[in-house]
């Protein structure tokens, strides 16, 4: 699996009032990567994953997968491919308040007309801790149970590449801490790849690959 | 922005859409409302207008009156209009079923009848010995001739109660004119002729020489007390008295029922009381239209509202704020509501009458019937400002809740944050099939007010549908006139009858429904007062006896109150129902009549007979009654209590559909077969009777219309509500794989529901309405039959609409950006 950004670009506006979000980003992952992309607050992290992930089209650039254009499929085969190969992770959870955390989880596959292998959800479920409050409603759990919930419902569908954007943003640190460990056991144990956007140092080292981003201008951050 | 008033146009302005909304409700309750108003008027004055076709345009008649009585009528100021005619006798058109009446009419009195006073060729006679007689009575006839031929007519006439049989002679006419055909007296079995004044006079004896007067009274109120007085004044029987209870019943005149103490209220409270139930459904269909938009306005700007309060803003200034929305609202919708309302009903009325023939309606073309719409339909400002006021205060009322959740918000709370907590009961782990409707299953719960105010609306719809299909029943004043006749032809033979075989025959038929059937036999007492067929009773002077066989059905119309052992000891010849003769005048005094009261035994043929009750008149179609003790027993009863198994007269009823030209030929064959028999069918009668009804029909489909666009618009309003308060929900779940056409689904599959759950709701509270209506037209609560047909269009054409409605706000979601939608704070 091939994930290829090639001179991504996003503009706002026109004329005097057009901001630059990305500025011609380069960025490829492949199976098994571990990579965090740091910046600060406005630099346009969230907008490279936004597409990078076929959420949102850039200006200018391509993003293939496996050499396919992503954003020359119709919506029909754009939302497979979310749903198929792809595992979001948010920092507000965005789960759906009516559902419980069980019908939250398995919702990919729900939309896919695809019921769960329950040996899989068990052995997630319990990876993350959630056995017990999968009858739960989002709000009747705490915020770093919650993520867990999103994690789970990332995993669900056993995607090629998990996108997590500022996934300890809402957490308390105790909690953060917690979810990026489990993140990391699970890139380890799934072998998925792993893009983690943050803002966090600390959370940033603890990938393969690092990159940072300021002013829309993504560059890699090399060993030494 | 000089005070703080402005900020409620502010408001307005910003949310266009929900203050389109909200205007478009507004309009069209007003619309409503003014339709009803106006259409009311409308309905009622072509109700009265066919009530006048069918019957005259008199209240009542008094009959068998001498000159001077005559002319005390024609001076009496309580009356205003009294117009004469004389009966000259009637002549039996051969082969028919009917008879022609010849009448002298005195100028006012032709006027009340245009129906029957049409020309098709010629002029009306002017002096004695002239007549007009309509096209299908001439072709009865055989006559030949043409325009100023002589006609010779067999006439025979009679006096009401008189001791005497009839007098027959023979008369020449000269025929003056053709008049058209009017079906509506093949229900009676009399179309009538007209002859020139002073007929009567060279014509008849003097003792025949007897007038009826067609009169209105000045005072509608007090119409009963008049007539009696009247006939006090002039000395007549309550038995002289007719009463043209059709256009009573339309006008909503009190009076007395067959000389009973009981008063009838006549149709139009019933009719005042339907228009009253459609309105106040419709307007809380609006009502709550208003209400849930509003609620939802006020929900999405409740932080403003709670900024305002921590500014120091009063609750009552919040309650301005609202209210004076809405003002501005009514200010601009009432008027144009009540604008669109007018035009509407008179359209609506155009449109629907266009499609009939305007003689129906008493005038000459549809101009004149368009003009009389007009006349009925401008010029109203109590019911505008009526439904003016109704609608404000509804809007007002509905608009209450928004109000008072927004004053008494708290700042902090608001300022703060307000998170729903979401709740749900049922959380059993059931494999989930269809994502989507279980999504929308969810949702529906999630929003329960919002969801119960949707269906509601709707469920008003569907019930204002179902009833006033019951109700534009109340609403024809010709349906009692179309009960007059048992099928849709009549065969008779009252010499030999038919034989049991003709009748199976005639079941058999291809398109022949079913046929009702009637035994008649009449015997006269012998010169010593003994009848040929076994009575155990005697009778009075000039009395005959009359044993009729009929089936179950026709037993259970005769006496509604009949319970199933009656029956049953009815169809085991146990039991007969009587008909008691009317009691005779004989130069001034009454004479003396049998009579058997519920709880009597009669004896016939040796058969003791427990009477269970007494009933109406059961005879030939379209024969008067002869006077005389009436024995009604079920059908094989008959057999044993005369000895024949022959059948007098026979009904067929038609299924839809069924070839008309084939029954017909079928029924020429029957009548030839069996020497003496003659048919009638009842067609042309229905047909007309028929064209009236839909009539007014139309227009009920109208006021449908309206309540159902009401309907929509909380559909419309509800999406586009669920879409703007899960936008950051939308965006999660196309983020994760959800395509547009799957969240189309979720969406469809809420007003799929919508329109199910409102479907069966209201079908069943429009059952509820139709037994009333029923129970209106009948004066007793029973199951009536359940409306299906009317039932599956509402819940076809409601799943149909919400899926409809539901389309016009999805294609929001198309243009929402994934992106954008998940960042969006709700």
């Amino acid at each position: 699996m091939i994930i290829e950004g090639k001179d991504l670009s996003k503009y706002y506006g026109n004329g005097e009032n057009k901001i630059v979000a990305l500025n011609k980003a380069n960025l490829k992952i492949a199976s098994g990567d571990f990579i965090s992309i740091m910046g600060p607050s406005g630099s346009g992290k969230s907008t490279l994953l936004h597409i990078i992930s076929g959420l949102d089209m850039p200006s200018s650039g391509t993003v293939t997968f496996d050499g396919k254009n992503i954003y020359e499929m119709d919506d029909k085969d754009l939302s497979a491919f979310r749903r198929r190969k792809i595992g979001f992770i948010f920092q507000q959870f965005n789960l759906l308040p009516v559902l419980t955390a069980k019908e939250n989880i398995i919702m990919p596959l729900l939309l896919d007309r695809r019921q769960p292998d329950e040996s899989y959800m068990k052995q997630i479920t319990e990876l993350l801790g959630i056995s017990n409050r999968l009858s739960h409603l989002p709000g009747e759990l705490s915020g770093g149970q919650q993520q867990r919930v999103a994690i789970a419902r990332a995993l669900i569908a056993k995607p090629d590449v998990i996108f997590a954007d500022e996934p300890t943003g809402n957490l308390d640190s105790k909690s953060g801490n917690e979810v990026m460990e489990m993140l990391k056991s699970i890139w380890k144990e799934l072998g998925k790849a792993l893009v983690i956007i943050t803002h966090d140092s600390r959370v940033a080292q603890m990938a393969e690959r690092r990159f940072t981003i300021a002013d829309g201008v993504l560059s890699e951050v090399t060993a030494g | 922005m000089k005070s703080y008033h402005a900020f409620a146009w502010k408001e307005l302005k910003t949310q266009k859409t929900t203050s389109t909304l909200i205007l478009i409700a507004i309009i069209l309750s007003t619309m409503m409302t003014t339709v009803i108003g106006q259409s009311w008027g409308i309905l009622q004055a072509l109700r009265e207008q066919q009530a006048q076709t069918m019957n005259g345009n008199r209240y009542a008649a008094f009959h068998n009156l001498t000159k001077e009585q005559k002319m005390l009528l024609e001076d009496d100021d309580r009356l205003s209009f009294a117009g004469s005619n004389i009966t000259l006798g009637t002549a039996r058109l051969k082969n028919s079923g009917i008879s022609l009446q010849i009448k002298e009419y005195d100028e006012k009195g032709l006027s009340i009848y245009p129906t029957v006073s049409q020309l098709v060729k010629g002029r009306l006679p002017q002096k004695a010995g002239e007549v007009a007689l309509p096209q299908d009575a001439l072709d009865y006839l055989g006559f030949s001739g043409g325009l100023g031929d002589s006609i010779t007519l067999d006439l025979r006439i009679s006096l009401f109660k008189d001791a005497e049989v009839y007098h027959e002679y023979q008369a020449d006419f000269t025929l003056t004119g053709i008049l058209k055909n009017n079906y509506l007296g093949y229900s009676s079995g009399i179309v009538t002729g007209i002859a020139g004044q002073g007929s009567a006079e060279k014509l008849l004896p003097e003792k025949y020489q007897v007038y009826s007067v067609d009169f209105r009274t000045a005072d509608k109120r007090s119409f009963q007390q008049t007539v009696n007085s009247i006939a006090e004044k002039i000395e007549i029987s309550g038995d002289h008295i007719q009463y043209n209870w059709i256009y009573l019943d339309v006008l909503g005149i009190r009076y007395d029922k067959e000389g009973s103490d009981e008063s009838i209220a006549g149709g139009f409270s019933y009719m005042t009381a339907a228009g009253i139930l459609i309105g106040a459904l419709v307007l809380l269909a609006a009502g709550l239209v208003i209400y849930n938009i509003l609620k939802i306005a006020v929900s999405k700007r409740i932080k403003e509202y709670g900024i305002l309060r921590a500014m120091g803003a009063r609750q009552g200034q919040l309650y301005r704020l609202v209210a004076e929305q809405l003002a501005l609202l009514c200010l601009a919708g009432i008027p144009s509501g009540a604008v669109l309302g007018i035009i509407s009903a008179e359209g609506i009325t155009k449109a629907a009458s266009s499609l009939f023939s305007p003689e129906i309606f008493m005038v000459q073309n549809t101009e004149e019937l368009n003009t009389l719409i007009a006349q009925n339909s401008s010029g109203r400002l109590l019911p505008l400002l009526v439904s003016a006021a109704i609608t404000s205060a509804f809007a007002f009322i509905a608009a209450m809740p928004a109000a008072r959740y927004a004053a008494r918000v708290s700042p902090t709370v608001v300022i703060r944050g307000i998170k729903s907590k979401v709740k749900r009961r049922n959380r059993k782990e059931k494999k989930i099939r269809n994502f989507e409707a279980f999504y929308a299953r969810l949702n529906m719960k999630r929003n329960a007010g919002r969801t119960v105010i949707t269906i509601l609306s709707l469920v008003m719809s569907i019930t204002v549908f179902v009833a006033i299909q019951a109700f534009s029943g109340l609403l024809d004043a010709s349906r009692e006139l179309q009960k007059l006749h048992l099928g849709d032809y009549s065969i008779t033979n009252d010499s030999t009858g038919f034989k049991p075989s003709v009748v199976e025959e005639l079941k058999s038929m291809e398109g022949v429904a079913s046929v009702s059937t009637l035994k008649f036999s009449l015997y006269t007492q012998e010169k010593d007062g003994t009848l040929p067929a076994a009575a155990g009773f005697k009778l009075n002077p000039g009395e005959t006896l009359q044993i009729a066989g009929v089936d179950e059905e026709r037993l259970k119309a005769l006496m509604p109150s009949l319970t199933k052992d009656d029956m049953q000891a009815l169809k085991e010849g146990k039991a007969c129902l009587v008909k008691n003769p009317v009691i005779i005048a004989y130069e001034g005094k009454q004479g003396p009549a049998t009579s058997f009261t519920a709880g009597d035994t009669v004896s016939v043929a040796n058969k003791e007979l427990k009477v269970l009750g007494n009933c109406g008149i059961v005879g030939l179609d379209n024969e008067g009654f002869v006077n005389g003790v009436q024995v009604v027993v079920f059908d094989k009863v008959y057999d044993q209590l005369t000895g024949k198994d022959t059948y007098t007269e026979l009904y067929p009823v038609l299924e839809d559909g069924a070839d008309r030209l084939a029954v017909e030929e079928k029924i020429k064959e029957i009548c030839g077969q069996t020497a003496g028999s003659r048919w009638i069918s009842y067609q042309n009668t229905d047909k007309q009777l028929e064209e009236s009804y839909q009539q007014i029909k139309l227009i009920s489909w109208g006021l449908i219309l309206f309540i159902g666009i009401i309907g929509l618009l909380n559909i419309v309003n509800t999406t586009c509500t669920n879409i703007h308060t899960r936008i950051g929900e939308i965006g999660m779940q196309r983020a994760i794989g959800m395509s547009t056409a799957s969240l189309y689904k979720t969406f469809l599959w809420e007003g799929a529901y919508y329109g199910m759950i409102a479907s069966v709701i209201g079908s069943v509270a429009g059952y509820i309405c139709t037994i009333f209506a029923e129970a209106a037209a009948t004066n007793q609560i029973k199951l009536a039959a359940l409306p299906i047909i009317p039932i599956l269009q509402a819940a076809t054409a409601s799943v149909a609409a919400c899926l409809a409605a539901t389309c016009v706000p999805l294609s929001q979601i198309a243009k929402l950006s994934i992106v954008e939608s998940i960042e969006y704070v709700e």
